[in-house]
């Protein structure tokens, strides 16, 4: 058993009481259907006194399973991949800048005449993380969409994602997304 | 066009001095008066267009270092601009131009040391230095101006490793004894000039010479951290292409000061007709310059070098230099266009010899000068030997003079900064600022 703030403030990392009454009336507001934070559609007092087990966030997880999808891709190819994502339905990706090399090894260039090693070559890493059940059809548009049939067009790493959880509202994998 | 409308007056009125009625005496432009102003006038505007030509090689320059340097490129270019201004006056001018009083007939001034005198305030043609030329204040800027030329030069072939005061050290002997000296053998009525020596603007005197002293500093230096390593030439890419084009198209527009101002006058239809000529021509020469090198690097790279094309139209103004008068129109597209296909295959000669030239100004200025002073045999007047003897003699000079400076340099102060130093770059190392200090590093 814990107090509400106390939960909350692990959660939010809230620096003053305020802030933290505010995040606590949004979570009510926007979670009434979300079985594992009903507990904010509770009148919110000072302090707040979590009484019930129902009432805890659970952090390890409920949901669906989560994959965690890694691509490199070609980074003229961004708009296009990023269009064929949404397409599908996948609501959210981080996107970088990266350089790196592969099996390509890099290329070469001239400047002034003389010839000089591209060792890292530009590159876009997208991280998407999806319910299990979707992954194949994200790597399945990934790798038509991001296809070029030369060489560089990138890798794609899956992985088992242990949780997702959506720091707004404290909901977890499948849900979080 | 605005120039027109006044001239044609005082052209009528000098053309026609007997209709001048008394009272109108002091409006009236004597002959020897307006060839005496017209030739100024040349001088003053030649003038003001090669001091534009500082702006050019600090963008130039700025543009083709890596941004690690820029701010300390700028401070260079704006240091040895003022220094060679000071130089010249307090030694450099009188040592170019002995008008006849030789220590040494035809190799060393009697005038040296002194400084420059202009003429007194409001003067009449009466009193004037030289009543059939030009005022001595106008000579004495233009003149100026190449020798600044001369020293910018020198900074971009040594950009991104030399210490900032040894380099302001080399550049006021350069602009205040080495290039006057060498210059006065032909322009101060030496004995080159006496050979019958021929260079109209300096393909030779002003840029071999520069590359000289460049080429010396660049083999006593030695080249960048990392640039030849394993045999290989590793490119360090410029950091910004477009501050290098405009400083190339800035010294396109001043090299019609510098050619068109060697003119030395303008007070008759001649001279403004030859003037048309030269600007012409020095326009013609840059721009086959410029296409030579784009033709060249996209057959010999598959792709165009920017850089090779920017070195490429200078080349081509470096050539037509020596002789921009004689040539046709033709005459110039070829002269200035060897000159673009000599940068192409000198700029990778150099660095096979691991002699680091970061802008490509010996390959520019000595490459192309040196083809520019034997082009004159063509169109000019001038025989093989001569020209060769005048490349020998100033690039030769300049070179020994520069590299014995470099060595004492190196000796008694060093000229390289620290390896450390070199790799943070010289803006934090020597200046403690930055060109950009909102950019991350990359």
């Amino acid at each position: 058993m814990c107090t509400y703030t106390e939960r909350l403030t692990q959660f939010f990392i809230c620096p003053n009481y305020s802030q933290l009454k505010k995040s606590a009336q949004k979570i009510g507001k926007h979670s009434s259907h979300r079985p594992v934070i009903s507990i904010c559609d509770l009148p919110i007092h000072d302090p707040v006194t979590l009484s019930c087990a129902s009432t805890k966030i659970d952090l390890n997880g409920k949901g669906a399973k989560v994959k965690f999808i890694i691509a490199t891709i070609k980074p003229f190819k961004l708009e296009e991949v990023r269009e064929a994502l949404t397409d599908i339905g996948v609501r959210g990706m981080m996107v970088t800048e990266i350089k790196g090399f592969g099996s390509q090894s890099g290329h070469t260039e001239i400047y002034r005449g003389a010839e000089y090693a591209v060792n890292f070559v530009p590159k876009i890493k997208l991280e998407i993380v999806v319910a299990a059940d979707m992954a194949d059809q994200v790597i399945d548009t990934i790798t038509k969409t991001a296809r070029t049939g030369k060489i560089g067009d990138g890798k794609i790493f899956v992985l088992d994602a242990q949780q997702a959880i959506r720091v707004r509202t404290g909901e977890t994998n499948g849900d979080a997304l | 066009m605005k120039l027109n409308r006044i001239l044609l007056p005082a052209a009528a009125l000098t053309a026609l001095p007997v209709m001048a009625f008394a009272q109108d005496e002091a409006a009236t432009v004597a002959a020897d008066e307006f060839v005496w102003i017209m030739n100024s006038l040349l001088f003053l505007i030649g003038g003001f267009l090669v001091f534009f030509m500082a702006a050019g090689f600090a963008m130039l320059e700025g543009g083709l270092v890596r941004s690690k340097n820029v701010a300390m490129q700028m401070t260079k270019n704006v240091s040895l601009f003022s220094i060679a201004a000071i130089m010249y006056w307090l030694i450099g001018y009188n040592l170019m131009y002995p008008l006849g009083d030789w220590a040494i007939e035809g190799y060393f001034s009697g005038l040296f040391p002194s400084v420059g005198v202009l003429e007194a305030v409001g003067i009449t043609l009466a009193d004037a230095d030289d009543a059939s030329y030009a005022s001595t204040g106008s000579d004495y800027i233009f003149q100026l101006m190449f020798c600044a030329a001369t020293a910018s030069i020198v900074s971009g072939a040594l950009a991104e490793r030399i210490k900032l005061w040894p380099f302001l050290i080399f550049v006021a002997v350069l602009t205040g004894f080495i290039y006057p000296l060498t210059a006065s053998w032909q322009w101060g009525g030496g004995w080159l000039s006496e050979a019958g020596f021929s260079d109209f603007a300096g393909s030779t005197v002003v840029h071999a010479c520069g590359a000289a002293a460049a080429l010396a500093g660049a083999i006593v230096l030695g080249p960048r951290l990392g640039k030849y390593k394993d045999g290989k030439v590793n490119p360090m890419p410029g950091s910004n292409l477009a501050l290098a084009t405009l400083g190339m198209f800035i010294l396109w527009l001043g090299w019609f000061g510098f050619n068109g101002g060697s003119q030395l006058a303008m007070g008759s239809v001649g001279d403004i007709a030859d003037v048309s000529r030269i600007f012409s021509n020095t326009n013609m020469a840059a721009a086959s310059g410029a296409v030579a090198a784009l033709i060249l690097t996209q057959v010999l790279y598959k792709k165009v070098d920017l850089t090779m094309v920017l070195n490429g139209a200078l080349a081509g103004l470096v050539s037509i230099t020596a002789e921009p008068l004689a040539p046709t129109l033709f005459g110039a597209l070829w002269i200035g266009a060897i000159g673009g296909v000599i940068v192409v295959f000198t700029v990778p000669l150099l660095d096979k010899l691991k002699i680091d030239d970061v802008v490509g100004a010996i390959p520019v200025h000595g490459f192309a000068g040196v083809w520019g002073t034997i082009a004159v045999i063509f169109y000019g007047d001038a025989s093989l030997g001569t020209q060769l003897l005048g490349i020998v003699a100033i690039v030769g000079a300049t070179f020994v003079l520069s590299l014995v400076l470099w060595f004492i340099l190196k000796a008694v102060v060093g000229i390289r900064v620290s390896e450390e130093e070199e790799i943070n770059g010289l803006d934090m190392a020597e200046l403690g600022m930055e060109a950009y200090p909102e950019f991350s590093k990359g």
